[in-house]
């Protein structure tokens, strides 16, 4: 994070400078996630609304939903601020405990990237399990490992996706209507199909310039990738983000898609952008591997956390059974922020020298052999209908 | 009270918050779902909407009315015991603008399978249907593909003041095109009774519906009626085509065209003869008798069959087909393969041993019965050549 000195020393105080701080970076935070909920509550809300699908009580829904998950989360906090601390008994205390503790955010986020439907006393559950299990208990703002609004994203996916889909699931009005998409999204029916072939993966959803604009269905907010990539910009000039981490992360699904489409025997470039703008993964990318608590603190590591999100999304998504990946690759990498940094830190102090380089090519083999891995075992699980350079398919 | 909000207010506040988004929550959410089965609802009926005023020209809208249905039992397609009753699944008005044009029935009834809903057109001021569309259906898809736009235009502009009321079935899709049809009946009984129409009755009585066994004829003409009709109790004998359509007089006068529509109609129902299978041809001189039948998917089976010298029995046989049957089954042929048509051959020999059940062979049923049908033929016209014996 870009106001947490990381670099070599000496160190610059900026922190209590005007117009910085972590509230400036929290309010360019929320500046950044506008263009996203208002996107997300226009394609699900005000777009469905004015194609005459749904009633205007409807239309609010994913409006006051993505407010209710900041709200939620808010609420959970303070009420464990009560119970716990005696000293922020009264509302005074309570609300500046809040506002440095950055409450709203677990629950915004979270809200964003569950399916239209979700029940809002699901939305509770994982508002609940991210704020207080997986942020109070770790000690609050600043000492959690996971990821708040991811845990609670999991805790959700491994146990309530029955409910969101007997409820209505991840389809707008509007999108239920279209016999195209065959009740899946553009990543449901890779995992259906084990196809690459745009005809089937992007054709049914238009072109790409949909997969672009984010009119294709997904969770919330997490298909508006023009909106995301605003957001990206926007954050990286308030330098609330390191540019180059969601760069990486997504730069590295790009590649390995590119990949995978190639084993499987189809080098279109298409794969490869149907790839990354699929799913939370430009989401994930901008706002939540950036996030400055849970993911390293020097840029050598945020560098070597991103290269593992893309590896591990890319295993996940293709291999494994989670037609998603990005949320269960984000929340398995927390877990090794603390060695990457410290691992990473020694390396940006010494320089690469004979004690440094051990570590140093063992991760960047570990990480190689993982990347080969997920191309060969994907480029045989999926198949094209044209063939195009099938090199590497087929050579083990 | 102010005691306690004062210490315990904000616990209560936060409480209570919590508390009300889980209930108002649960409630918007459950709105949203019940939501999604009502916007299902609309746009099934913006879609049939649209599709029953296509049904119409220049109708501008439609709209569902009360009708007591009819109560009337038909026959199960291809069946003479099994009766139903269709069950009238909507009825709708045509406008255009406010004045009625027509009235559509949505009947479902039994194809091969059940659940054949049809919604059928009738135009107020000709009694007549305009179309029809099918609504839904568990027929067998290739089978019913079967029904083409030669079939469904036989219903376009069809008077229901017709005495033959009646559409010719589809090959290989037989049942389908029954259950259909029973269904326009039915339209036209529930038009009969909401609307100043009556449905056209004569009095006439099939008294017989036999094969025709004259040589000369029987290829063209294969089936002859015997018919009473109108107050006068007229009696004719006529000939029907394959279709039970009037191909000529046998005795009497020739009928009006609506009675002939009606013979049809009488005919076809009366399910006394069997259209698979008919006579192609008689050499006296050789005594040979070319038949043919229909085996599976309607593939063609011509037999020949040499009769004795004395005409009371069978000397041999053989046949011609491009039908094949799985060779699995009894050792079946492939007639690309130059393999002897066992089914056809087991069956003959049955009958030229002089078997009276012929049995047959399992795992070829729909060939089987397309065989025993012909060999019915030629025993009517071995029986006819004996003196009716």
């Amino acid at each position: 994070m870009a106001r947490f000195a990381n670099g070599k020393a000496p160190f610059l105080r900026t922190s209590d400078a005007k117009n910085s701080g972590t509230g400036v970076i929290m309010r360019d935070f929320m500046i950044g996630l506008l263009p996203v909920i208002l996107f997300a509550w226009y394609k699900n809300g005000i777009k469905v609304f004015i194609e005459g699908n749904i009633t205007f009580l409807e239309m609010l829904y994913p409006l006051i939903f993505i407010l209710l998950g900041g709200v939620l989360s808010t609420l959970f906090e303070g009420l464990y601020f009560y119970i716990t601390d005696k000293n922020v008994r009264n509302f005074k205390t309570l609300g500046q405990k809040l506002k440095v503790s950055y409450a709203v955010i677990p629950g915004l986020l979270l809200a964003m990237v569950v399916p239209m439907y979700t029940p809002i006393w699901v939305l509770m559950f994982g508002a609940f399990m991210g704020t207080i299990v997986g942020k109070m208990l770790f000690g609050g703002f600043g000492n959690n490992i996971f990821n708040p609004a991811l845990l609670g994203y999991v805790a959700i996916g491994f146990t309530m996706l029955g409910v969101i889909g007997n409820a209505g699931g991840v389809f707008n009005a509007s999108e239920v209507l279209i016999d195209a998409y065959g009740g899946a999204t553009p990543l449901g029916t890779l995992a259906g199909t084990k196809v690459i072939d745009y005809d089937t993966l992007v054709a049914p959803y238009g072109s790409l310039w949909n997969f672009l604009l984010g009119t294709i269905p997904g969770a919330l907010a997490e298909t508006g990738s023009l909106a995301i990539i605003i957001a990206y910009i926007w954050l990286s000039i308030r330098k609330v983000i390191k540019w180059f981490t969601p760069l990486v992360y997504i730069g590295t699904v790009f590649i390995l898609s590119w990949f995978i489409g190639m084993a499987a025997g189809d080098a279109g470039i298409w794969f490869p952008v149907y790839s990354i703008l699929s799913g939370g993964l430009m989401f994930g990318a901008v706002f939540m591997a950036t996030e400055p608590v849970t993911t390293p603190r020097n840029p050598l590591g945020k560098v070597v956390f991103a290269l593992f999100l893309g590896v591990l999304t890319v295993l996940f998504r293709y291999i494994g059974n989670l037609p998603e990946g990005v949320g269960t690759a984000i929340i398995v990498m927390n877990i090794f922020t603390l060695p990457i940094d410290k691992m990473t830190a020694i390396i940006r102090a010494q320089g690469i020298k004979k004690s440094t380089i051990f570590s140093a090519l063992g991760l960047a083999a570990f990480l190689l052999i993982l990347m080969v891995y997920a191309i060969i075992k994907a480029g045989n699980v999926y198949s094209a209908f044209i063939t195009f350079v099938p090199f590497i398919k087929g050579v083990f | 009270m102010k005691t306690f909000f004062n210490k315990h207010g904000l616990i209560t506040a936060l409480v209570l918050i919590i508390a009300v988004i889980f209930v108002g929550g649960g409630f918007y959410s459950n709105f949203m779902t019940n939501q999604i089965a009502v916007h299902e609802e609309e746009n099934k009926g913006g879609e049939l909407n649209a599709l029953f005023l296509s049904m119409f020209t220049g109708a501008t809208n439609v709209e569902e009315f009360e009708t007591t249905a009819v109560t009337k039992s038909y026959f199960k397609p291809l069946s003479n015991s099994e009766e139903y009753t269709p069950v009238l699944t909507g009825s709708y008005k045509v406008l255009n603008g406010s004045s009625e044009v027509g009235v559509i029935y949505v009947v479902t009834t039994f194809g091969k399978n059940a659940n054949l809903t049809v919604a059928y057109g009738i135009d107020l001021a000709s009694d007549s249907l305009t179309q029809i569309k099918v609504i839904s259906n568990e027929e067998t898809p290739t089978y019913f593909a079967n029904l083409s736009t030669n079939f469904y235009i036989q219903f376009v502009n069809k008077s229901l003041d017709d005495i033959g009321f009646s559409i010719d079935s589809v090959a290989g899709a037989t049942m389908s095109s029954k259950g259909i049809e029973t269904g326009m009946f039915y339209a036209r009984e529930q038009y009969a009774a909401d609307f100043d129409f009556t449905i056209p009755s004569i009095v006439m009585t099939l008294n017989s519906l036999t094969y025709n066994l004259d040589p000369t004829t029987f290829a063209t003409k294969p089936f002859i009626a015997d018919v009473t009709y109108g107050d006068e109790n007229t009696n004719v004998v006529v000939y029907l085509d394959s279709s039970f359509t009037y191909a000529g007089i046998v005795t009497g006068t020739e009928p009006a065209s609506d009675v002939q529509s009606g013979i049809k109609s009488y005919a076809s129902a009366s399910g006394q003869v069997v259209t698979s299978a008919s006579f192609v041809s008689y050499d006296a001189g050789t005594r040979t008798l070319v038949l043919i039948s229909k085996g599976y998917n309607n593939t063609p089976i011509q037999g020949t069959y040499v009769l004795n010298a004395t005409l009371d029995g069978v000397e041999s046989y053989s046949f011609i087909t491009s039908e094949s049957y799985d060779n699995e089954y009894n050792g079946g042929y492939n007639h690309l393969l130059g393999v002897v048509p066992y089914v056809e051959n087991n069956l003959s020999e049955q009958f030229k041993n002089g078997e009276v059940e012929i049995d047959a062979i399992a795992g070829a049923t729909v060939t089987s019965n397309a065989m025993k049908n012909m060999i019915n033929l030629v025993k009517l016209f071995i029986a006819d050549q004996n003196g009716g014996e």
